[in-house]
């Protein structure tokens, strides 16, 4: 999962980025309103952590841009605490607000929300056959008993469970499972669907050659 | 294009922040009420003005018809009295001639009514006559009234009426020839009763007046207080809660009018102080949060697991400055709060401001040198009286705007000089300088024109508002002037001390551990 977190206090957005990292995001960063907008536009992240006052242009002109042609999930994360704020941040197409300060066990609940919510699901545990992944603390278990994930493959599974049904090309894994600033080029993606495969079950996901992976339901 | 300094509005209105319960005029006893009394008012003096005009007017007709009366009876009384003049009286009033003599010689003398008077109008009683000698008796009579008596006339000779048995009569007596006494009369019974419908008449246009009168005077009462009630109205409706409430003014030149214009005026600026107020008050807790927020993410970030020393230390770190910016902050914000308390500087010391200049100049200089910027400075001796704390703030937050707004091989210059009775210090750098959009509110708490920028620089935004808020509590002026990409000029202007020769009443109060008043009278060039 790709978030991106636009924010310019530097020592906020560095401990919201290393948290979600840890979480085993792929995270961008983003100091400016325009900078923000430009990575929004440019990749299909799953969540967007939104700071409303910022240089250049500010949140609320980045959410409206943005919503011009993407309808990726935004958390606004701001200082301003007043209901009419609040209101105004989610009337104007955001879908959650968090004050400052926060707690950022607060704030990764609800990225995993907004990201669940936004592919339709709204309980936190995905059951597909025998195998049922809890995205809340990021466990596979497979007949009753845990799974041993690395936080890449948990991603790609989490990833391919959320759009099941559908075909994830290999275009749209690299985009969502590695950030701004690891090479994608490698066939990296391959090596984790073989371990998937050898953890969760042969036929866990189905390859189409030249397209892409899909869970089938 | 400049602003000048200005006393915060805030601090003009002392108004709470607390929400106040709407206020419920109490309720007017009708005795009390403006309207009430004018109208009691209106009606005393409309009620005594039309009784006296009535009461005069039927006076006065009355008096008309009845002199009318008593002048034909009068005239009447004169053709007998002259008739009278041609009987030779003399004698008769002795009783040496008897009376039978003298009527004898009525029928040729005719003692009688004239003409004119005896023919009178149907309705009209034809008057009576009676002529009696001096000694009382009855020379002659025609029509008296029964049981009439001469009685009253000795106590009022000219009694002008008198009751009869069934009628109201009016009489005119006049002296005759040798003594004789002549009286007319008649019956005035049907005049009075015309006076008496003249007096209803009157009467009830009177009371038309009146009922017109006070139903117009509680009208003109009513519509003259109605602006009132709305003002009472909308002023008891505005509160903290809701401000929204206005007076509509209708005539603007009438003196309600003016008053509800003035009204909308005090609520519109306790408005708008309350409006800064609320701004200032969520952008405070802005700025307090974000380091807040910086401090507990951090923390939570390094107690999620087991992390390295240099994780710790770059944790650390970036609280520590987060917690110094907040400290920085809390202290602007309590002397942002302390100037708006008061309006007078907490300490008056004489104030060598020139002194302090330098000294700001000296503290700066690391900064300045690590931004490449070059700071001068031309410092007369000039003395101000106030608190050198606070004097010292204002110069250093100047300074650190021209350094951390300016750009390398830039410079600063600082100068101190006495122009016209006063101290004028003026900061003068070739600096990025200020757009005229952004030169109206950089006095403005919290107001920042790059926020990029200054959160480099560690600024929050109240720099130039204290400077301000300082400057005109030492009852002096600032200046801002600038050009974007040319560079910013601030003039501040303080009210010189008490001249240099007055240094011992000043060493006196002067208890400044600093030495920053130490009289110093050599023209003093810190700084290149």
């Amino acid at each position: 999962m790709r978030v991106l977190v636009v924010e310019d206090e530097p020592g906020l957005r560095d401990a919201v980025a290393t948290s979600l990292r840890e979480e085993h995001y792929a995270v961008d960063e983003a100091a400016d309103g325009r900078t923000g907008l430009q990575k929004a536009r440019q990749w299909s992240y799953d969540a967007i952590v939104l700071d409303l006052m910022l240089p250049e242009i500010d949140g609320w002109e980045l959410l409206a841009q943005l919503r011009k042609t993407h309808a990726t999930p935004v958390l606004i994360l701001t200082a301003r605490d007043t209901v009419e704020e609040r209101v105004r941040g989610l009337d104007r197409g955001a879908d959650d607000y968090l004050c400052k300060p926060f707690s950022l066990s607060e704030l990764s609940a609800r990225v995993r929300a907004l990201i669940r919510r936004s592919h339709g699901q709204a309980k936190a545990e995905i059951v597909i056959g025998s195998v049922v992944i809890n995205t809340a603390n990021r466990t596979v278990a497979k007949e009753g008993h845990p799974v041993d994930l690395t936080a890449r493959e948990y991603t790609l599974v989490e990833l391919l469970a959320l759009n099941r049904g559908e075909l994830v090309s290999r275009s749209t894994v690299y985009d969502h499972v590695f950030d701004e600033n690891e090479d994608s080029l490698s066939n990296l993606v391959d090596v984790h669907i073989y371990n998937i495969r050898k953890k969760l079950g042969k036929n866990f996901v189905t390859t189409r050659r030249g397209h892409g992976y899909i869970i089938e339901t | 294009m400049a602003i000048s300094s200005k006393p915060n509005l805030a601090r003009d209105l002392s108004v709470d922040g607390r929400p106040q319960p709407a206020h419920d005029s109490p309720r007017r006893s009708l005795p009390q009420s403006i309207a009430w009394r004018l109208q009691m008012w209106h009606a005393a003096i409309l009620v005594s003005v039309v009784v006296g005009l009535c009461t005069a007017w039927f006076l006065q007709a009355r008096r008309a018809r009845l002199n009318e009366i008593d002048a034909e009876l009068t005239s009447a009384a004169r053709v007998l009295d002259g008739s009278l003049r041609g009987f030779d009286l003399r004698g008769f009033d002795t009783t040496e001639r008897p009376l039978n003599e003298l009527l004898a010689a009525d029928d040729h003398l005719r003692l009688s009514l004239p003409r004119e008077l005896a023919d009178r109008r149907d309705n009209q009683p034809e008057p009576y006559f009676g002529i009696w000698l001096e000694d009382g008796r009855q020379l002659k009579s025609e029509r008296l009234p029964e049981g009439f008596s001469l009685k009253p006339s000795q106590s009022q000779p000219e009694a002008p009426e008198r009751d009869g048995p069934n009628a109201i009569l009016r009489e005119v007596r006049i002296v005759g020839p040798a003594g004789s006494l002549i009286l007319v009369g008649r019956d005035i019974g049907s005049e009075i009763a015309e006076l008496n419908r003249l007096a209803l008449r009157i009467a009830a246009f009177a009371m038309l007046i009146l009922a017109a009168g006070l139903c117009g005077g509680w009208w003109l009462a009513r519509s003259v207080l109605r602006p009132i009630a709305a003002i009472s109205d909308a002023a008891s409706r505005f509160s903290a809660a809701d401000m929204s409430p206005r007076i509509n003014v209708v005539e603007t030149e009438s003196e309600l009018g003016q008053l509800a214009t003035i009204l909308n005026d005090a609520f519109d600026r306790v408005e708008r102080s309350f409006d800064q107020q609320r701004q200032f008050a969520a952008d405070a807790s802005h700025e307090l949060r974000t380091p807040l927020a910086v401090i507990q993410s951090q923390i939570e970030l390094a107690l999620k697991r087991e992390r390295t020393s240099e994780e710790y230390i770059k944790t650390l770190t970036t609280c520590s400055s987060a917690s110094e910016r907040l400290s920085d902050l809390v202290e602007s914000l309590l002397t942002l709060a302390r100037l708006d308390f008061s309006s007078q500087p907490t300490e008056r010391v004489s104030v060598r401001v020139d002194l302090v200049a330098a000294r700001c100049i000296d503290l700066m200089r690391p900064v300045a040198q690590q931004a490449e910027v070059n700071l001068r400075s031309e410092l007369e001796p000039a003395i101000v009286s106030g608190d050198p704390k606070q004097i010292e703030r204002v110069i250093f937050n100047l300074l650190k705007n021209s350094v951390a707004y300016n750009r390398p091989h830039g410079e600063a210059v600082l100068s101190v000089a006495i122009v016209d009775s006063s101290v004028e210090l003026i900061l003068r750098d070739n600096g990025i300088g200020i757009s005229e959009s952004d030169l109206a509110h950089v006095a403005e708490r919290f107001y920042r024109a790059d926020k990029a920028r200054s959160r480099v620089h560690g600024g929050s935004g109240l720099g130039l508002s204290i400077a301000q808020g300082i400057i005109a509590n030492h009852g002096g002026t600032m200046q801002i002037a600038s050009q974007l990409d040319q560079g910013t000029t601030v003039t501040v202007h303080l009210p010189l001390a008490s001249t240099l020769s007055d240094n011992h009443s000043n060493d006196r109060d002067a208890s400044n551990p600093k030495g920053a008043t130490t009289p110093h009278t050599t023209p003093l060039q810190a700084g290149q």
